[in-house]
């Protein structure tokens, strides 16, 4: 079977543009579809009194979604049919899970954590998570 | 006149992304019971006690049917403007620069003396689990100089410990699932029904007498004592529910959901502080309090020697406290960053890490500042000062409620408070009665904090705020600032 439908997922990391370089080869050499999605990591655990993490949130977003022209510009030029999106939301719930199969995603092309050993131990990798809990295949850059 | 300049709610929208309505009653109630419960029950209880004697339970209920009003105002408030944000945004929006300035120099205190308070509640909590273990921290690292009469003390090493470790965790993004905070709700909850089972036998009828030793409201010692001003004190144990109305964007029909959500939570928390207040009175003479102050459930399980269970509600509350000092000092954090990005602050406090995207700065700085309070000062200055800083937000937004159906009938609300104009006039009303209740050495450090704030803002913000006319240009003189 060949991919369909491509994800990958954006974070301003050097990693994660190299995931993005991958990503935009395969779904020009498959002639698949591509998604790239930038999610503004966001806790319901962690709302607070006054709503005041709001702002940082909307803000957040404002900027991703310009951050994101450069990356279209790059995959209209190879002539892929690219969608993006700014979510807002759990990352790894969101990338795993909730983005895929609401879009008919076949492959997840993500970029290998930039955590160092102890970053990944409380923060917690969200590449790892994806590995275990996405329904379709992943591939990760390194 | 320019301190009241307003924010444009069309350069707010720009930026809006719409949420997914998803929560529902039980979500909801379940949020705010998570919010509410693990700071004032396992930290102020004994203040309460001390304060109000075994009427300390009713003292729970009128602060509670404050949080009600003012919870239900707070709601409309935060519904008010079609996209998410903060109560420091919708007031620049619907007051001016001036009011969100107000508010927003409020909340900094709100967040960084709470998790200070908490902060010496989670110490208290440990240094007892680390004795039950057999490890022994000299006493004088263990609390902040003249908490505990006839003791001496320095600083409290545990509480300036945890402090930057969570600033740490934070400064690198944390990511706290909603499932780690439903598991932590149900610790806490656990913890609290576990500790009623195990206690309610060693209840002595005759502890209850005189149930209210010092009425409503009288003068003893040179302070305050009552059943008002134990409600001023445990008025604590309820900060957080807010984050109930802040959901009204995401919450399916909201005009029945919320006022349910913020209700619901409010009642079963209530119940089982009052349930536990009763119990904590009923055991042990409420004087002993006294000498439990950090941590006062422990003085209830010296006393029927169930040292096993103390082990397991010193987790629990460790569990719990941990959480909140997080969301608290989270908060701090993104505040100063919104107010930053205004140019109400410098622009130290609003850049964005970007590897972490997080204001790793401005966690920092708090961090550290937050930390050597709660080293330093006494539990008693720190939580009155956050609750006056809390009452007086919901007074503002109340008031805010009341102004803006006047002046602005016809604006978008998600969610409207029901019977305007009688609930937030009670709502200010009990706030004001709370705030009364609270010791005047409270209302002078506020005003000296509210004075220092307003020396910013007429020195600082309102020169290098965005909406100045001379910075229209663009961000230069405050970035300026930082570099």
């Amino acid at each position: 079977m060949t991919y369909k439908h491509i994800l990958v997922g954006l974070d301003g990391s050097k990693k994660a543009d190299k995931a993005f370089e991958t990503a935009c080869a395969l779904a020009s050499t498959l002639s698949a579809s591509l998604s790239a999605v930038w999610i503004v990591n966001r806790d319901r655990g962690m709302d607070s009194t006054f709503g005041v993490s709001e702002d940082f949130y909307q803000d957040r977003i404002g900027q991703v979604k310009q951050k994101l022209a450069p990356y279209v510009e790059k995959a209209k030029k190879q002539h892929i049919d690219i969608t993006t999106e700014t979510l807002l939301g759990n990352v790894k719930m969101l990338l795993a899970k909730e983005y895929p199969e609401a879009h008919g995603i076949d492959l997840i092309v993500v970029g290998d954590t930039g955590l160092n050993s102890i970053e990944r131990l409380v923060v917690g990798s969200h590449t790892s998570y994806v590995i275990r809990n996405a329904s379709c295949d992943v591939l990760v850059v390194k | 006149m320019d301190v009241f300049r307003k924010k444009d709610v069309n350069e707010i929208l720009k930026y809006s992304s719409p949420l997914k309505r998803t929560l529902k009653t039980w979500d909801l109630t379940f949020l705010g019971i998570g919010a509410i419960i693990g700071t004032g029950i396992f930290v102020l209880t004994g203040r309460g006690a001390l304060t109000a004697g075994p009427a300390l339970s009713l003292s729970f209920l009128i602060a509670a049917i404050c949080c009600g009003f003012a919870g239900l105002c707070y709601a409309e408030f935060a519904s008010m403007a079609p996209v998410s944000g903060s109560a420091y945004t919708y007031s620049y929006i619907a007051f001016g620069e001036i009011i969100a300035f107000i508010i927003g120099w409020d909340l900094i205190l709100e967040y960084a003396l709470g998790a200070a308070t908490v902060s010496v509640g989670w110490s208290g909590y440990f240094v007892n689990l680390l004795q039950n273990l057999g490890i022994h921290i000299p006493t004088v690292l263990t609390a902040a100089a003249g908490t505990t009469p006839g003791v001496t003390t320095f600083f409290n090493l545990p509480a300036f410990l945890i402090v930057l470790l969570i600033t740490w965790i934070i400064s690198i993004g944390i990511t706290q699932t909603k499932r780690v905070n439903d598991t932590m709700v149900i610790v806490k909850l656990a913890v609290i029904i576990l500790f009623i089972v195990c206690t309610i036998w060693f209840i002595k009828p005759h502890n209850w007498v005189p149930f209210s030793p010092y009425g409503l409201y009288s003068f003893h010692g040179g302070s305050a004592a009552g059943i008002i001003p134990a409600a001023s004190i445990v008025f604590f144990s309820f900060i957080g529910f807010d984050s109930v109305s802040s959901s009204a964007e995401e919450t399916i029909n909201p005009s029945k959901t919320l006022p349910r959500g913020i209700l619901g939570s409010l009642l079963i928390s209530t119940v089982l502080y009052i349930i536990m207040t009763l119990i904590m009175t009923g055991v042990v003479k409420y004087t002993v309090f006294a000498r439990f102050l950090d941590a006062p459930i422990l003085a209830v399980l010296h006393s029927t020697g169930q040292t096993w269970l103390s082990i397991i509600v010193s987790v629990g509350a460790i569990l719990g406290m941990t959480t909140v000092i997080l969301v608290q000092l989270y908060g701090q954090s993104r505040i100063t960053y919104s107010m930053s990005r205004d140019g109400l602050f410098p622009s130290f406090f609003g850049s964005v890490n970007p590897k972490y995207q997080t204001p790793f700065k401005g966690t920092w700085f708090f961090g550290i500042v937050t930390a050597i309070a709660g080293g330093l000062i006494n539990l008693n200055i720190l939580s009155e000062l956050v609750n006056i800083g809390t009452l007086t937000a919901f007074v503002l937004v109340s008031a805010g409620i009341l102004w803006m159906r006047h002046s602005h009938p016809e604006l978008h609300r998600g969610f409207r408070a029901p019977g305007v104009p009688v609930t937030p006039i009670i709502a200010i009303l009990f706030c004001l009665v709370l705030i009364a209740g609270l010791n005047w050495e409270t209302w002078v450090r506020f005003i000296v904090w509210f004075a220092i704030g307003m020396v910013i803002y007429f020195a600082y913000a309102k020169r290098h705020s965005k909406l100045n006319p001379s910075n229209s240009d663009g961000t230069a003189s405050a970035k300026k600032g930082a570099d």
